[in-house]
C-alpha cells in the first residue's frame, strides 16, 4: 500500500465520512449512560458512599472491582504500543493508535472510582504531598499513597505517549483539512510539525525512550494495584503471587478489549486492508497466553492455602469454591479459564465473530473475578460474629453501566476526531516491508 | 522580496537522498529534508544532529526519584514521624514505589520537553506553509529545502542547482 493510500483512507475518516447512522447510536446510548454516571456522580457527592452496596464487612465492593477492571483493561494499549515497539512487531502499526487511546480513556474512567470512594472525594488532593498548615504528610508505608502515585504517573505517560505519536498525524489532517475550523484546531495540535529531518530524529528517540518507560511502568502499576491488596492481612489476598497475577489479568482482559474495539472499527471503517486477519490471530494468541498466566494463578492460589496449611487460607479456599459466592468462582474459571480454550483453534481465532464472543466472555470473567476477589475474602472475616453478605445496589449498577458508557463516549469521540490509525507508522512500515500489508 | 530558501519535490526516498547528496558535494551545508516518515541514511548535519534527549530524561528522572526519596525521609522522620508497630521512621523499602514512579513521571514529561525544544515545536507559521504543494510532506511527498542562508547561497546559482537536481518541482519560498 503506498504512502499517499494509507493518509488518504486514514485522514478521510476524519475529515470526509459522516458519521454513520451506527456511531449516532451508539453515541446516544453511550451519551445516555455517560448522563446516568454524573447523576449518580451527584447523588453520591450529596449523600455518601453509604447509597453503594458496602458495609461491614464487605467495604469494597463494585466502585473498587470497577476501578481495578478498568485499570487492568489499560494495560494492553501500553503493552501494545510500548512492548511490542521494543520488541520489533511491525504488525503492531496498524493496532497502537486505538490500543493507545483505549488506554488513555480506561485510565480516565478507571481513576474516578479510588476518588469516589474515598467518601470525602473534595479532599483527594490530601493524598498529594504538599506542605500544608496542619503538618500532615501521606503516609508513605500505605500500599494507597503508592497506587495514588502510580495512577498519576501512569495517566501523564500515558497521555503524553499519546499526543506524542500523534503529532506528525495531527499534521496529515492539518494539511487535508478543507474548513478554517478544522485548519486551525488540527494546526493548533500538530504544534506546526514540518516532517523535517531533525523533527523526526527527536521524534523518534522520544518514542523509543517513553517506549522504554512505559514497559516498566505498565508493570509498576498493576503490581502496586494488587500491593493494595496483599499488603492488607486477609486471607486470599495476603499473597505474593498477586502482582504477577494482576498484570497478567490486566493484560488478559486489555487484549480482549483491544478485540471489541477492533472488530467494529474494523468493519465500520472498511479497514480490512490494515487490520487485518493475522493481528486478530496474534491478539488470539495473545490473550490465551495471559488466559493460561491466569488460570496459573487460580491454581498457584489453590494450591499454596493447602499447602502453607494455614486453617483460615483453606477455609477461604473452602469458601470460595462451596460458599455463597461459588457461582462467582465457577462463573469466573469458566469465562477466563474454559472458554479461551477455543482459541487455541486457528479457525476461531480468525472468525471475528467467535473472537468477539471469547473476548466478551473475558471482560466478563476478569470483571467478575475482581469482585470475587474482593468480596470473597471479605464476606468471611477471622470472626464468625463480623461474617455478612454483600448485596449491590442500583447505584453500584448504575456506576458500572455509566463508566462503560463513558468509555464508550470517549472512544466514540476519538473514532471521529482524530485518526484512528498510526499514518506515520503505517507509511514507516509499508516502506520497510514493502511487501507486507501493513 | 527577502528570500527564506528554494524548496524541491522528489518522487521518492533514493530520489531526495541522491539529490541531498549532489547538493552537499556542492558545498551546499544548509539543507532540510522533509517526508512522511523518518529517513534512515542521512548525512551527519541534516539528520543526526545529536540533541541529547535520553541524557536529559536520565538527568530528570534522577532528580525525581531522589527527590521523592528525600521529600519522604524529611515527611516521614522529620516532618511527620508516625510510630507504626516499632518499624523505622525511615522504612526506605516503603519508600521505593513512590520514588520509582515520580522518577518515571518526570524523566517522560523532561524527555517530552526536550522534544519540543529540540524540534523547535510548537512553530505553529514557518515560511514553507506558503508554498501550497509542501502538503505533500505529509502525505508521500519527499520534499527538500535549500536555505537561503547557506554560505553558498547565490539567488540565480542555487536556484539552478536544485533544477538541475530534476525534482518533480520546485519553488522558491519567501521570508
Amino acid at each position: 500500500m503506498t504512502d499517499a493510500r494509507i493518509t488518504d483512507t486514514v485522514t478521510d475518516i476524519v475529515l470526509v465520512r459522516r458519521a454513520g447512522r451506527l456511531w449516532m447510536a451508539s453515541f446516544g446510548v453511550a451519551l445516555l449512560l455517560t448522563l446516568l454516571l454524573v447523576a449518580s456522580i451527584v447523588v453520591l457527592l450529596v449523600r455518601g458512599v453509604g447509597i453503594w452496596g458496602i458495609a461491614m464487612p464487605v467495604a469494597w465492593g463494585f466502585a473498587i472491582t470497577n476501578y481495578v477492571w478498568w485499570i487492568g483493561i489499560g494495560m494492553a494499549g501500553t503493552f501494545i504500543s510500548a512492548a511490542l515497539f521494543l520488541t520489533r512487531q511491525g504488525w503492531r502499526a496498524a493496532l497502537n493508535r486505538h490500543a493507545e487511546a483505549m488506554t488513555v480513556f480506561a485510565l480516565a474512567v478507571s481513576g474516578l472510582f479510588p476518588v469516589l470512594h474515598l467518601g470525602r472525594p473534595w479532599f483527594a488532593y490530601w493524598l498529594a504531598p504538599y506542605p500544608d498548615r496542619m503538618g500532615l504528610w501521606p503516609q508513605w508505608r500505605s500500599a494507597l499513597v503508592w497506587d495514588f502515585f502510580a495512577i498519576g504517573a501512569y495517566v501523564v505517560v500515558s497521555v503524553l505517549y499519546f499526543y506524542t505519536g500523534l503529532i506528525p498525524d495531527l499534521a496529515a489532517v492539518r494539511d487535508r483539512a478543507t474548513t478554517r475550523g478544522r485548519q486551525v484546531f488540527y494546526g493548533l495540535l500538530a504544534l506546526g510539525w514540518r516532517g523535517e529531518a531533525h523533527e523526526w530524529e527527536r521524534h523518534t528517540t522520544l518514542t523509543r525512550m517513553l517506549a522504554a518507560l512505559a514497559v516498566p511502568l505498565v508493570f509498576s502499576v498493576h503490581s502496586m494495584v494488587a500491593l493494595d491488596f496483599s499488603e492488607g492481612l486477609l486471607p486470599g489476598w495476603h499473597s505474593t503471587i498477586f502482582p504477577p497475577f494482576f498484570v497478567a489479568g490486566a493484560l488478559f482482559s486489555g487484549i480482549a478489549m483491544v478485540v471489541v474495539l477492533s472488530v467494529p472499527l474494523r468493519r465500520a471503517y472498511a479497514l480490512e486492508a490494515f487490520i487485518t486477519d493475522e493481528h486478530f490471530d496474534k491478539l488470539g494468541r495473545l490473550m490465551l497466553a495471559a488466559g493460561w498466566v491466569v488460570t496459573y494463578g487460580y491454581a498457584a492460589e489453590v494450591f499454596t492455602a493447602y499447602y502453607g496449611g494455614d486453617r483460615y487460607d483453606i477455609a477461604m479456599v473452602q469458601q470460595r469454591m462451596t460458599g455463597a459466592y461459588a457461582w462467582l468462582f465457577w462463573s469466573t474459571i469458566a469465562c477466563n479459564s474454559v472458554a479461551i480454550q477455543a482459541l487455541w483453534w486457528r479457525r476461531v481465532r480468525l472468525c471475528r465473530p467467535a473472537l468477539l464472543a471469547v473476548s466478551l466472555l473475558v471482560l466478563t470473567g476478569m470483571w467478575m473475578e475482581r469482585f470475587m476477589l474482593i468480596v470473597t475474602s471479605l464476606y468471611r472475616d477471622y470472626l464468625p460474629s463480623s461474617w455478612g453478605m454483600f448485596y449491590p445496589t442500583v447505584w453500584d449498577i448504575a456506576f458500572l453501566a455509566g463508566s462503560i458508557g463513558l468509555f464508550a463516549l470517549l472512544f466514540l469521540v476519538f473514532a471521529r476526531l482524530l485518526p484512528v490509525l498510526s499514518i506515520a507508522e503505517l507509511r514507516r512500515r509499508a516502506a520497510a516491508v514493502p511487501e507486507a500489508t501493513p | 522580496m527577502m528570500v527564506h530558501g528554494y524548496l524541491a519535490q522528489f518522487a521518492d526516498a533514493p530520489a531526495l537522498l541522491d539529490g541531498l547528496r549532489r547538493l552537499r558535494t556542492r558545498g551546499y551545508t544548509r539543507i532540510e529534508v522533509f517526508s512522511p516518515y523518518p529517513l534512515g541514511g542521512l548525512p551527519d548535519p541534516v539528520g543526526a544532529r545529536r540533541w541529547p534527549i535520553p541524557p536529559l530524561m536520565l538527568g530528570a528522572g534522577m532528580v525525581g526519584g531522589l527527590g521523592t526519596l528525600a521529600m519522604q525521609y524529611m515527611s516521614a522522620v522529620v516532618g511527620y514521624p508516625i510510630d507504626a508497630g516499632g518499624r523505622p521512621d525511615a522504612s526506605w523499602p516503603a519508600f521505593m514505589p513512590a520514588a520509582i514512579e515520580v522518577a518515571i513521571l518526570f524523566a517522560a514529561v523532561a524527555g517530552f520537553v526536550a522534544f519540543l525544544a529540540g524540534a523547535g515545536l510548537p512553530a505553529l507559521y514557518h515560511p514553507v506553509f506558503e508554498v501550497a504543494w509542501f502538503e505533500e510532506a505529509s502525505r508521500d511527498g519527499f520534499l527538500l529545502l535549500l536555505r537561503a542562508d547557506d554560505p553558498l547561497w547565490d539567488a540565480r546559482g542555487s536556484m539552478d542547482d536544485v533544477a538541475a537536481l530534476q525534482p518533480l518541482r520546485h519553488a522558491e519560498v519567501a521570508t
